[in-house]
This record gives C-alpha cells, sequence and structure tokens, in this order.
C-alpha cells in the first residue's frame, strides 16, 4: 500500500504540471490581458501616459515575452530546484534577484549606421559595497533605485520611438503596418524600409538616438547593479540543512515562489493565506454537520422504509435542495439577521468588530453578564453561513445512505446474520452500514476538494472573504499568477481527495487491495 | 421439531395474497436428516426460515399452525408464538441453518474469526480469547486447514467449498440441536459437494443433531436422507422413508421425479418428462384403495366429484398415511375421512436400520 | 467486530482531543491578555516620555515673544502676515483654512465622543496610500489618516488651506511655492516639513520601484519639488496646465521618517501602512508585521497628537459588506450609520415613513458622482464610417431617447439629465437638454439623408444601405441590458435596425483601441470640481490608442480644450468651459444620458450630516452623547 501512495503521489506532479499548462495557455490566448484589468481602473488618460503604463506593467510582469518563455519561467519559479544563480533574501524577507536585462528599442539599426549599437557592457571588476550589513543594504538598495530610474526613463524613450513609427506609418499611408489595435508589424518596417524624405522620419531618428542612449545610461547602471549583486550583499536563498546549503553543481533547492498577484501586488501565497483559513473553517464545521445529520436520516429511512418518516424525510430533504443557495441566504439574512424580524444572528462578517477585546472562552462576568467569548463568537456568526451551506448536501447523502442500505438489507449475509441470532440493531450497524460505506466514501472524495474552492455564493451574501471569492475575482481580474496558484491548489487538493478516498475504499473493503 | 399444519402467505402487491405453503406437516428427529425436495418455488424454503421466522412480515404471514420444537432445556415450544428477543435466543443456539450461496452469504468487510466470534458471542458468555478458540476448534471440526491462521482471513480469500465449511462452522459453533441446510451444495460442484456432504454426515453423528436438507437433487437425498418430504406447490404430496420412496413411489408426481432421472445403460430417443406422467390420469389410479376414492392431490386436475373438504383453509386436501411410513398428499374424499390429521412422524434412521443396505446400493438404484 | 475501533474508543479519543483544545484555548487568551496589558504598558511609558520631555521644556522655560522688529522690517505686506519666504514680484494667496461649513459646536446637543460606521459596498484591497487608485483609499486614506496641502471647501469648492498655509502661484504657471503651516504634525509628533513634501512626490510617487503608476500619470506634470527652507518647497511644472494646482495641492503628504524604512517591495505588497498627520490613525502604528489586512474592518482612533481642533467623534469604523440586501440588513440593524444604496432600495425606503423616523435617504450629484453616456463612434469602423460621423444622425438619436423616461424607470427619477461631461458648477449649467422629440428625430436622420427609400420599414440612404447599427454592452452592467432594449425598440419604431452584443468587459479594451463599435455604454466619475476632458474629446488623442476612442473631431472644440488647459485664470476658464460645453452639447459626441446623484442612507444617530457639491463631510458630524455607543 505505501508503494501505491507513493506513485500516486508522485504522480500528482506530472498531472498538475498539464493541468497549469493548459490554464496558462488560456489566459494567455484570452482577450486584455493584465494591462486591461489595471486600465480599466485608471480611467481615462492622455495618450502618452497610457502608452507609457502599458510599456511599464510589460516590462514588470514580463508580458512581452513568448508565451512558452513565461510559461517556463513561472515553472522555474514554482519549482523548489532552480538553476542558475542563487537569488538573495534582504533583510525584510522578500527575494532579490539578477538584474533584468535589457531588449534593443524597436528596428536598432535601421536608422543610423551598422555597429552603433553599443553592446553590453561588462560589470565593473572592483566595486565596493560597504562593510556592514547596513551598508550593504544601502548600497543595494541606492544602485537597484537607480537602475530602476534608468530602466523607466529607457522605456519611456523605447515607447516615443514606437509612436514615431505609428505617427510615420499612420502618415504615408502604411496603414497594413499596424495591426487592429494599433500594435506595431516590425516586420513591414523591416521590409519596406523608411523614405528619409517623409518629415516624419527625422522624428523616428530623433526619438531612436534618444532611445539609444537612455540605453547606453540604463546598461551603465545595470552593470553597476550586477556587481553589487554579484557581491552578495544579502545572503542566499539556498535552502540549507544545519549550515550546509543543498547544491549540487547548477542545480540548488531554494523557496518555490509562487509570485505577486497582478491586481493587488500582493505575494500570492499572502491572498491564500489569509482566505484559506476562513473557508476552511466553514467547511470543517459544515462537513461534519452535513454527515451527522445526513447519514442517520438515511438509515432511518431504509430501515423504516414505507412508512411516512421514509417519505417525509425524502420528501424534505429534496424540497431543501431544490431551494437555491442566492435564496436561501437571502431568506436567512431577511428573517433571521435582520433586527426587523427575528434579530438572532449577525449579518456579516466572520468576528465582532470587538473581538480583539474579548476572551477566547465564554465567562461569566462581574454583574453575572454572559459573555460569548471569541470563540463562541465565531461560531455564532459562521452559523448562518454554515447552514446555508449545509442544506444541499443533505439530500444527495441522505438518499445515497438510504440507497445503499436498502441494497445491503437484502444481501445473503444479512439472512446469515440474522439466522444466527444477531438483533436487527447490530445488522443495521454493524452489518449493513459498514457495507453501505463505499457509496458514502465516493461522496466524500467529490465533497472535500469542494471545500476548497468554497462557495462563492454564500460568501458573497455574507461578506465572508473566502477561497469561492479569491477564484471568482481573479478569474475577473484576469489576475494570471493567482489563477495559476489558485488552480495548482485546486487540482492538488482534488487529487489528493481522490487519494485519501482510495485508502479509504482499502481500509473499508479489505476486497480492494492496491498490492 | 414438527411442523404442524403450517400456511404462509404474502403479500401480493395489486393482487391476490400469494398461498406460499399451506397446510404442510413434517418431523424432524435427532440425528435423523429429513430431506425436502421439490422443484423451485414449492415452498422448502419458506417452511424452512418459517421455523426461524426469518420470513420478513410484511409482507409475509404466517397464517395458520404451529411448529413444535424441543428445546435444549427440555421445553417444547412453539417456534411461531416466541417473541423476537425468545427467537434470537434460539437461533443459532438451538436452530441453525446454512444457505445456498457461501459466496455471498458472508459479510465481505469482516473477517471469519470476527463472523464466527459474533456467532459465539451472541449465545454464549465467554471472553473474546476463549471465543476465539472456540472458533478455531470448530474451524478444525469442519476441516479447514491452519484453522488459527485463518481467523483473520477475509471470506475473499477463501473458495467455495472453503467458505461453505466455515458456514458451516459458524452455524455449528453453538452446537444446536437441528441444522436447516438449505440446498447447500447447490452452488458448488461435485467433488466438493460430496465432500460437504460427508462432512454433514459426521458432524452429525457426532452431534445427535438433526439435519433437514432441503433440496432439489434426488442423488443427494439418495446418499444422505434418512426421511423423504416430497412438496409441490406449497403442499407435502409424498413423505416416506427414503427405501420405501425410491422403492415404491405412490404420487405420480414422485414417480415423474425418478423417471426423468437418465440411467446409465438406457438408451432412449427422449427422456420422460415428469408432464407426460402427471398428465395421465392412469398414474393417479395406481394408489391402494384407488376404487373407493382414494386419489393423489394434484391442483392441476379439477377436484373429485366424491371431495367431501373439510372445514376451514386446505379442506380439500389431507397428507394421508396410506401405508406403513408412507403418507401421501390425497384429495379429501369420503374414503379418506374429513378428521384433521397429525404430522407425520417417522423415526427412522437408515444407519440404525439393520436392514437397509448400504448407501451406495440405494444411489444405484437411482442413477 | 470487537477488535476494531469501536464507538467507545472513537468518544474517549474526541473527549481527549476536545481537552486538548480547551487547554489551546486557554493557553491562547493568556497570552492575548498578556500582549494587550504589554502594549497598555507601552503607550503609557510613550506618554510618560512624552510628558517628561514636556516638563522639562517647561522647566527651562518657553519664550513667548512678540513678533520682532526684524520680522517686522522684512517684507511687511499689506495683509501683515509674514511673507518672507515667498518669491518677489508675485502676489500671495492666503486662502481660508479649510474648516466645517457648518460649523456644530453651537447646537445644545454637541457632544464628543462616540463610534461613526460606515458600511463599504466593497473591500479595499490595500490602504497604503498611492499604491492603487481605488476609491475606498481615497475615503479612508485621504482626509481621515492624511492630509493634504489644501482642500476644497464643502460648500463652494474653492480651494482652502490645509498642511499649507499659503502658496504663491506662477502667472506662467510653471512654478508653485507653498508655505506648510508651522504647527502642522504627523501622528506621532513630528513635524510637517518641505522635506516631506518633496519625498512624497519625488521619492515614493516618482518612484519607480514603488507601484504608484497611476499617480505618476495624475502627477506627470510636476517636474520636480524643491525644499527652500523646512517649511517652504517649491513645485516645479513642465508646462502650465490648469490642473497643475490639483496635481500639488490635493495629495496626500506622507512622512518621510515613517515611510523611508521600508523597503519598496514592502511598501507594494503591505495592504496597511497608512500613517499621516490626519485627525484619525489607527490605533497602533502600522508596521509590516502589523498592517491591517482584508477581512477586518477599518478602525481608526482619534489621533491625540492632532494639529488642529480634534475631531469630534473618537473613533471612525469602516465595514465592508458586497452584497445589497445583506448591507441594508445590517443598517438597519444598526451597525452602520453610512452606507450607500441603490436606486431601488431608496425608492423603497423613501416610502417608508417608520423607517425615516430613524434614518435619512438622500440622493444629491456632487463633484464626486457621475454620469452616464452612449458613446456613438463618429469616425470609421473597419473602414466605413457609421452612421453616427454625420452629427445630425447623433443629435437625432439623443432626441429619440426619452431621457426622463430612463431616468424613472431606470433610476427611479434620482438621476437628472445630463447635457455634457462636466460635474455641476464647472460647465453652463443654464444649458437646456434636448428634449425627447421623435418627429425632430426623423427629420434630422432625412436631413442627413436616412429614408425609407424601399418601403420595407426601414431607412436607408443613397446608397441604399440600411440604417443599421450594433449597441454594446458589457457583462455586469446594471442597465445596459434595459436601456439597449429600450433604445432599440424606440428605433425601430422610426425605421432603425438594432443588433446588440453583450461582450465581457475585456473584450472592450480591444474594441475600444480598435474602435471596432457603433455605440457603447459608458459610466464616468468625476474626482474634482474641474473635469479636463482633453483626453475624451480632442483630436490628438485619437491615434496611438488614445482615449478619444469614439474619433471625435471638431476644430473648434479643440481650440478651446488646449486654451482651457493652459489657462491659469479660473474665471477666464470658466468662460471656456462654458463654451466647451455648449459646442458639445450641440454636436452631442456622446449621447449624455443622465447624471447619476450620489445615494446615500444615512443614521439620524449622528447629526450634521449636509449634502454638499463635495460630497459629505465626516469631519463636521457629531454623535449626540445619548446616541453614543
Amino acid at each position: 500500500m505505501t508503494a501505491y501512495i507513493i506513485r500516486r503521489l508522485l504522480l500528482v506532479i506530472p498531472t498538475l504540471i498539464g493541468i497549469s499548462f493548459l490554464v496558462f495557455m488560456l489566459i494567455a490566448l484570452s482577450p486584455g490581458g493584465i494591462g486591461a484589468a489595471v486600465r480599466a481602473q485608471a480611467g481615462a488618460q492622455s495618450t502618452s501616459s497610457l502608452g507609457l503604463q502599458e510599456a511599464y506593467l510589460e516590462d514588470r510582469y514580463g508580458l512581452d515575452d513568448p508565451v512558452i518563455v513565461q510559461y517556463l519561467r513561472w515553472l522555474a519559479r514554482i519549482s523548489p530546484m532552480k538553476f542558475g544563480t542563487p537569488d538573495q533574501i534582504d533583510p525584510t524577507g522578500a527575494v532579490v534577484r539578477a538584474p533584468k536585462t535589457l531588449d534593443l528599442p524597436p528596428l536598432a539599426g535601421l536608422w543610423y549606421a551598422e555597429g552603433a549599437v553599443p553592446g553590453d557592457l561588462a560589470p565593473p571588476d572592483d566595486i565596493e559595497i560597504g562593510e556592514t550589513d547596513e551598508e550593504k543594504n544601502l548600497t543595494y538598495r541606492a544602485a537597484a533605485n537607480e537602475y530602476a530610474r534608468e530602466r523607466i526613463a529607457y522605456i519611456g524613450a523605447s515607447v516615443e520611438v514606437e509612436q514615431a513609427l505609428r505617427s510615420y506609418a499612420i502618415a504615408n499611408g502604411m496603414r497594413h503596418a499596424l495591426e487592429a489595435d494599433n500594435d506595431l508589424k516590425l516586420d513591414v518596417f523591416k521590409r519596406e524600409g523608411f523614405d528619409p524624405a517623409f518629415p516624419e522620419y527625422a522624428e523616428i531618428v530623433s526619438a531612436g538616438t534618444l532611445s539609444l542612449e537612455a540605453l547606453q545610461r540604463a546598461r551603465q547602471s545595470r552593470a553597476h547593479l550586477q556587481a553589487v549583486f554579484d557581491a552578495r550583499p544579502y545572503p542566499r536563498a539556498t535552502w540549507t540543512i544545519l549550515g550546509i546549503p543543498l547544491r549540487l553543481g547548477p542545480v540548488h533547492l531554494a523557496t518555490p515562489d509562487f509570485g505577486v498577484s497582478f491586481s493587488t501586488s500582493r505575494p500570492v501565497v499572502d491572498l491564500l493565506a489569509e482566505r484559506l483559513p476562513v473557508t476552511l473553517l466553514l467547511n470543517l464545521v459544515a462537513f461534519p454537520i452535513i454527515y451527522v445529520i445526513a447519514v442517520p436520516m438515511g438509515m432511518l429511512a431504509a430501515i423504516r422504509q414505507g412508512t411516512w418518516i421514509d417519505t417525509l424525510g425524502g420528501a424534505l430533504v429534496v424540497a431543501l435542495w431544490s431551494v437555491p443557495v442566492v435564496w436561501a441566504g437571502v431568506l436567512a439574512l431577511v428573517f433571521l439577521a435582520s433586527n426587523q424580524n427575528l434579530g438572532l444572528f449577525p449579518v456579516s462578517g466572520l468576528q465582532d468588530p470587538d473581538s480583539s477585546a474579548m476572551t477566547i472562552l465564554p465567562f461569566f462576568n462581574g454583574e453575572g453578564v454572559w459573555q460569548r467569548g471569541a470563540v463562541l463568537d465565531v461560531f455564532w456568526h459562521v452559523a448562518l453561513p454554515v447552514s446555508c451551506l449545509v442544506y444541499t448536501g443533505f439530500a444527495i447523502l441522505a438518499k445515497q445512505t438510504r440507497a445503499a442500505m436498502l441494497d445491503n438489507f437484502n444481501a445473503d449475509y444479512v439472512r446469515t446474520a440474522k439466522a444466527k441470532g444477531v438483533a436487527s440493531r447490530d445488522i443495521v450497524f454493524r452489518h449493513v452500514f459498514r457495507n453501505s460505506l463505499l457509496p458514502l466514501i465516493t461522496i466524500f472524495a467529490t465533497l472535500f476538494p469542494a471545500m476548497l474552492s468554497g462557495s462563492v455564493v454564500v460568501e458573497s451574501i455574507f461578506s465572508i472573504d473566502g477561497m469561492g471569492k479569491l477564484v471568482l475575482e481573479s478569474i475577473n481580474q484576469r489576475d494570471r499568477e493567482l489563477l495559476l496558484a489558485n488552480v495548482l491548489l485546486v487540482g492538488g487538493v482534488n487529487l489528493l481527495g481522490l487519494l485519501i478516498a482510495d485508502i479509504l475504499y482499502a481500509l473499508a473493503d479489505p476486497r480492494i487491495s492496491y498490492e | 421439531m414438527v411442523v404442524d399444519d403450517l400456511a404462509v402467505s404474502f403479500d401480493n402487491a395489486g393482487g391476490p395474497r400469494i398461498q406460499a405453503v399451506d397446510g404442510v406437516r413434517m418431523s424432524v428427529h435427532p440425528r435423523q436428516t429429513l430431506a425436502v425436495v421439490g422443484e423451485s418455488g414449492c415452498g422448502k424454503s419458506v417452511t424452512a426460515m418459517s421455523s426461524m421466522q426469518l420470513i420478513p412480515r410484511p409482507p409475509g404471514r404466517f397464517d395458520r399452525g404451529e411448529i413444535r420444537f424441543a428445546r435444549k432445556d427440555g421445553s417444547r415450544t412453539d417456534l411461531l408464538t416466541l417473541s423476537e428477543k425468545e427467537m434470537r435466543e434460539v437461533r443459532g443456539a438451538e436452530i441453525a441453518m446454512i444457505f445456498q450461496e457461501p459466496m455471498t452469504s458472508l459479510n465481505p468487510v469482516y473477517t471469519i474469526g470476527d463472523q464466527i466470534v459474533e456467532a459465539i458471542r451472541l449465545h454464549q458468555e465467554v471472553k473474546v480469547t476463549e471465543a476465539r478458540d472456540i472458533a478455531v476448534r470448530a474451524m478444525d471440526d469442519v476441516g479447514i486447514p491452519d484453522p488459527a491462521a485463518r481467523l483473520s482471513a477475509y471470506p475473499h480469500q477463501f473458495s467455495g467449498g472453503m467458505r461453505q465449511r466455515v458456514m458451516i462452522a459458524m452455524a455449528l459453533a453453538c452446537q444446536p440441536r437441528l441444522l436447516l441446510a438449505d440446498e447447500p451444495t447447490t452452488a458448488l460442484d461435485v467433488t466438493i459437494q460430496a465432500q460437504i456432504l460427508e462432512l454433514l454426515r459426521d458432524l452429525q453423528a457426532q452431534r445427535d443433531m438433526g439435519v433437514m436438507l432441503i433440496t432439489h437433487a434426488l442423488g443427494v437425498v439418495a446418499e444422505n436422507a434418512d426421511v423423504v418430504c416430497v412438496m409441490y406447490a406449497g403442499r407435502v404430496v409424498e413423505y416416506a422413508t427414503v427405501l420405501e420412496l425410491f422403492d415404491n413411489p405412490m404420487h405420480p408426481y414422485t414417480r415423474g421425479l425418478l423417471r426423468s432421472i437418465p440411467k446409465l445403460g438406457e438408451r432412449a430417443d427422449r427422456l420422460t418428462t415428469i408432464k407426460q406422467i402427471v398428465d395421465n390420469e392412469d398414474e393417479f389410479r395406481q394408489l391402494p384403495r384407488a376404487d373407493d376414492g382414494v386419489r393423489p392431490w394434484w391442483p392441476w386436475h379439477d377436484p373429485p366429484e366424491d371431495l367431501v373438504p373439510n372445514e376451514g383453509p386446505a379442506g380439500e386436501y389431507a397428507l394421508h398415511r396410506v401405508a406403513n411410513d408412507h403418507w401421501v398428499g390425497l384429495w379429501r374424499t369420503e374414503a379418506v375421512g374429513s378428521e384433521r390429521q397429525d404430522a407425520p412422524d417417522l423415526q427412522y434412521r437408515l444407519a440404525d436400520d439393520p436392514n437397509a443396505p448400504s448407501r451406495t446400493a440405494t444411489v444405484k438404484t437411482v442413477a | 467486530m470487537e477488535s476494531r475501533f469501536g464507538f467507545k474508543d472513537f468518544v474517549l479519543f474526541a473527549m481527549i482531543v476536545g481537552i486538548g483544545l480547551m487547554v489551546f484555548l486557554v493557553i491562547w487568551q493568556r497570552d492575548r491578555q498578556f500582549t494587550q496589558l504589554r502594549s497598555i504598558s507601552d503607550q503609557l511609558s510613550q506618554q510618560s516620555t512624552a510628558l517628561a520631555s514636556l516638563n522639562r521644556t517647561l522647566e527651562r522655560g518657553l519664550v513667548v515673544s512678540a513678533p520682532t522688529a526684524s520680522a517686522q522690517a522684512a517684507q511687511a505686506s499689506p495683509s501683515g502676515r509674514d511673507e518672507s519666504w515667498a518669491r518677489p514680484g508675485v502676489p500671495v494667496t492666503w486662502p481660508e483654512p479649510w474648516g466645517p461649513a457648518n460649523d456644530p459646536r453651537d447646537e445644545p446637543d454637541f457632544a464628543m465622543g462616540g463610534t461613526l460606521t460606515e458600511i463599504f459596498e466593497g473591500v479595499p484591497r490595500k490602504l497604503t496610500p498611492f499604491t492603487l487608485n481605488e476609491v475606498y483609499i481615497n475615503r479612508i486614506v485621504q482626509e481621515v489618516i492624511c492630509e493634504s496641502l489644501a482642500m476644497f471647501a464643502s460648500d463652494t469648492l474653492d480651494y482652502h488651506g490645509w498642511l499649507a498655509e499659503a502658496w504663491q502661484y506662477d502667472p506662467n504657471g510653471l512654478w508653485l511655492r507653498v508655505k506648510i503651516h508651522d504647527d502642522a504634525r504627523f501622528s506621532d509628533g513630528q513635524p510637517v516639513t518641505a522635506e516631506d513634501v518633496r519625498f512624497t512626490y519625488m521619492d515614493y510617487i516618482h518612484n519607480p520601484e514603488i507601484e504608484a503608476q497611476e499617480f505618476v500619470a495624475q502627477t506627470e506634470n510636476v517636474q520636480d519639488v524643491v525644499v527652500v527652507s523646512e517649511k517652504v518647497c517649491d513645485f516645479l511644472f513642465k508646462d502650465a496646465a490648469f490642473d497643475n494646482l490639483y496635481a500639488a495641492l490635493r495629495f496626500s503628504i506622507l512622512p518621510k521618517h515613517y515611510y523611508s524604512q521600508f523597503t519598496p517591495s514592502q511598501l507594494n505588497q503591505s495592504t496597511g501602512l497608512a500613517m499621516g498627520s490626519g485627525p484619525y490613525r489607527f490605533e497602533i502604528t502600522p508596521s509590516p508585521a502589523n498592517q491591517w489586512a482584508p477581512g477586518q474592518p477599518v478602525v481608526l482612533v482619534r489621533n491625540e497628537n492632532y494639529w488642529r481642533d480634534p475631531p469630534f467623534v473618537d473613533r471612525h469604523r469602516y465595514t465592508f459588506i458586497q452584497d445589497n440586501v445583506a448591507r441594508l440588513t445590517a443598517f438597519d440593524n444598526g451597525d452602520g450609520d453610512i452606507m450607500r444604496s441603490t436606486p431601488n432600495q431608496t425608492a423603497l425606503k423613501l416610502s417608508d415613513p417608520e423607517w425615516l423616523e430613524g434614518h435619512t435617504a438622500r440622493a444629491w450629484p456632487n463633484m464626486r458622482s457621475g454620469y452616464a453616456i452612449v458613446a456613438f463612434n463618429c469616425g470609421e469602423r473597419n473602414g466605413r464610417p457609421t452612421p453616427f460621423s454625420d452629427k445630425r444622425v447623433r443629435l437625432g438619436m439623443t432626441h429619440l431617447i426619452d431621457r426622463d423616461r430612463v431616468n424613472r424607470d431606470f433610476y427611479e427619477g434620482l438621476g437628472e439629465v445630463a447635457t455634457g461631461p462636466f460635474p455641476p458648477g464647472q460647465g453652463d449649467d443654464s444649458i437646456e437638454a434636448w428634449p425627447y422629440d421623435v418627429e425632430r428625430a426623423v427629420e434630422l436622420f432625412a436631413e442627413a439623408g436616412w429614408i425609407d427609400r424601399d418601403g420595407d420599414g426601414f431607412l436607408d440612404n443613397e446608397r441604399g444601405d440600411r440604417f443599421t447599427f450594433e449597441f454594446i454592452y458589457t457583462t455586469g452592467s446594471s442597465i445596459g441590458p434595459r436601456l439597449s432594449r429600450y433604445m432599440s425598440d424606440q428605433c425601430e419604431r422610426v425605421g432603425i435596425e438594432v443588433t446588440i452584443r453583450v461582450v465581457d468587459w475585456s473584450m472592450l479594451e480591444s474594441i475600444r483601441d480598435a474602435r471596432d463599435f457603433d455605440t457603447l455604454i459608458q459610466a464616468w466619475s468625476w474626482t474634482s470640481p474641474e473635469s479636463d476632458v482633453y483626453q475624451l474629446f480632442h483630436s490628438s488623442q485619437i491615434e496611438n490608442q488614445g482615449d478619444n476612442w469614439i474619433q471625435y473631431t471638431n476644430t473648434e472644440a479643440d481650440a478651446l480644450m488646449e486654451r482651457g488647459k493652459r489657462e491659469v485664470d479660473a474665471n477666464v476658464r470658466k468662460q471656456i468651459w462654458a463654451d466647451l460645453h455648449r459646442a458639445l452639447h450641440e454636436d452631442q459626441p456622446y449621447m449624455f444620458m443622465m447624471q447619476l446623484p450620489w445615494l446615500r442612507f444615512t443614521s439620524n444617530r449622528v447629526k450634521n450630516i449636509h449634502e454638499y457639491p463635495v460630497g459629505i463631510n465626516k469631519m463636521e458630524m457629531y454623535i449626540p452623547l445619548e446616541n453614543q455607543r
């Protein structure tokens, strides 16, 4: 069995890679991209700043590379095995990488003589980064900031070149050099060359010259930064065991980096860590409730098959299932939470706003008034959302239990047990129920991953920020990093759920073996 | 155990009640094997299961009758009147039953050790370790090799024959007085069949146990039965000792059964069918005193003109002693009389009979 | 069955787990009490140090001096105030110091204290200033935690001084010298200096490592900020633009000593590093380890170090409920004092007299509300001109739609028919909206050449093309479905064929960039009393994927927009905007559909709430003693 489990766990990795590849490609193909999400918030802006912003975003998130390169880069980031120069970790815990490379401006070489494009500069040899950690930090920070400014200036200059190329194309009837959304088709320019007679040509040349100067300056500060980086101002990010770095040649082990969410600029891991416990809380409370209520209900319906208990219970459960969660949530809010009606439950959130001042456990304070305590407060807040999550699950579980048990009531071994003299209660619980577990385990395998995708509707109505809303928001915002991390998480949990279900099958039914 | 005028009927949704058993009488004595023979649906399983109240009620219902049983403590009770709680004490401890399908008759999720121990601990106040010892001994008795190790094995790890042995071990673990075996070997192959039946015979001899063997195979009857009860359509049509039955079958149905077995050495183009025989009116006039109106009862014939039905249900039918050690199911005509009959009671055991030929001879008679 | 894990074992196990959990919870509770005790003692020790230093200062003796002769001799100005810091030759503006437009301190039930709760309809993703351009950062951080150099007066929308005591604006619009108030202090007691202003603009907003790109665009024109003296700084602008003052005076000034301790990546990733000079602050000064994160309500306490008159209310609390029903329920329950409502909710509550006893439903347009439009593609679409390239057709469309009815049916009558892209007060408010006049519309279409020539019930032009267009709205638009259906009904009545298309918002960007549409529904909102429409309507913004994606060209309007952009004198500007308003009204590049008011529900427990052109002013509100919680 252990070999089986290990094999299954190892199979998770290629499955997840496949899923992430698919999702990545789908997002890449979908219209808009991140630029759209961020720009949609910004409102109307002048042309020049729009172009700059877009270029800036593309640069920051590496969106101008081909999709496959972006995918492989992402994959490299999330894998613990890393190649090449290790990153470093600064005192605040952020990862510091080697400075990014600079691309040439568009069509460099076409408007001035060959060989005038400056080459990459070698980093200076002797670089003083200071003695103490404090000094090293300051040196690096200054160098990083300088490079960032030069880089932005260079990007701005590149954008100017592009604008000039666009004006040239429009003025000279070269509409075919532009895509529908005004992107440049550079090979058209390469093919047709430039006619110096047109006035716009001079603009291209001047913008190009400025951009090359900006490139030179940017390259200089990059070389400086590279030198500072190579002098190792910070400790390396490689994992260590007892002080020995886990490194073998070009390969080393370091913490996987799930990236930064575009829409909020926060690390994806932080967002997940914020939302996951909420969803887990809701579901860990909901799960046992569903099972504890639905399974005995199903058992009772099976034992008393055909009587009014069976019919009534079945009808009730199906009726509950038919009520859409949206409506149920609103009803619960209006009738149970609003002070105009019953007002028994809170309207939103997970905690009372003053909960940080509350004690954890309930107690009676000086005047004998009962104080709720933070733990019970959370349960009180969670009561309505959990009820909305739970009632739909009753139907499936109760009906399945009933059906499985009815099947097993007619089994031969029940007859044998009766013939041995086993009491009917023991027959039901020990013999029949034990054999009816398999469908319940199957349901568990599907419910368990559903736990983590959460229930968007319940979370929206009760203003609880959980995984469901996170996934939905990441999709709406086309937030690629967050979406991929979510996909990995959901996929991983799904696979894990299936594995647990398989293990439970083996435990529940001795006929099943994985040897 | 004596079954006296048992009638069991079942609910039929949307139609009249189905009478599964109507006026059955038979008896089993210690160290005696009563074979109940008949085709599928004749009511033999229902009779056996009624004695342990294993018929689900509803839809089943005991219309009338008694099943008198002599318990270990000496008392005689009517099994049909016992409450569920009292019945549970009887089941397994006094009467045990084994079933046809050993594949599915054992609970697949528990080890056989668990299941046998469960059977033991239901009726005996013993600790788990003692119960396991008893279980090991029971398995040993039925011939399961290495029983101590097999205690923690699951049913699916056994072959069919082994499983039936386990069933028998489980059934006999509490030393019941009566074993009801409902077609125990029908699902097994022939060699295993012989082993199991031999096992049953040995155990019966060791423990003074009565066995009601339900089967539809006459070969099995010939090899194992002391007394035979032939049933058809919920009623007993013939009841005799085994030698008597095979030598002198009186009811046409029995004759049909016996004659429809192909015999080694006999050449024929067509097999004799039961229908051929029971459709033949002449066959029904072969009984002694046939002219007085003694006719074998047959549901597909019209009742004779001189029928004098009794008051009450099954009034047109009577199980009447026609000869020594031989009962036949008859139409209740004047000749038969209108009194109520008693259950046939034969204390016969072939093993004890000095005059009986060996079993193999009986077998030759049949095949 | 005996040998297995039985029910009794399970109960035992559960009990052990339960007891373990209880022990853990008790330990946690003790731990939390301990942390709270420690923070209280920290605060006490801080206060005692402050008191001690105050004592020492008093012991040394304070010099309360009259203005000396030298100070008077230098630059004695007509107003008698000290203008020694100003550049010569340019008049100094001494704006009104900002204060409540309706001062409630004379009210009989006035009291200090209480908690003011506002329920927002969305969750802010961050509160760190300038890292995200979300309305919630503006409402929670700006003017509450942080302050800017100047502020709009609630009622007149003039610039009133806040952190700035006075300023000098170059008549050519190229520089602005600002004098910061001598008393201005951050919430930790440190003074607000010119260095902080320079830091905010040059080292924070314009720092490429900090992701403040939206604010870079808004302060694009600020070339540099130069520190002249401790309390005086110069803003240098790239060129004269009418919103230079806005760019320099309306952004929160951040404390350098606080923000410079964080690396750019810490700031980018933070959610709640907000500290400033404002009347309220987070109870515990935020740090990366201890800051607000989404999922909790925001609680701000009164800044005891506030350098002006202390604010009235003790605490501000902000909770976030996205679902409309849940929000209204919470508000009715008394969990909130201010919330934004929907038109349906407003109409519902306005007819509920019992509710109106304890609450007020408000609807009013102001400089922060917005307007809804239908945008026409005034140029070519995929090489062919749309019907709307002719201004008569656009005007006809506007006449074809009964905007009053739209107001009644879709906005519960709470909006106002719009005539232009300007907030109330900027343009010419006397312009009358085009009336609903179907015959006039048909006339205009006929003038433009659209007549039913072949009797098929649809209008055609000379070439025989049918008058057909596509109406696009995005999924998630609340009025898109209904408005588009109403418009297509109206159009079909006069013989225009309309196809409706719904697209996802992400498609909208590429549709607009490619100018691949006929009409679009949009809504814009304003952020200041004067809205610059240059990006939207100037012809230079058509190329290069500019925001004039309706491809509107009008040389007269172009000239007006250019002049207005450069005009420094506010009165001259007002005239220019009025002319521009008229020109746009005649030309209808958009169908200016509706001015959408701000809709708010407020609780009557809170007093002195007024509906201003600037919005509402939380700093004026107070809570009488009996209503305080």
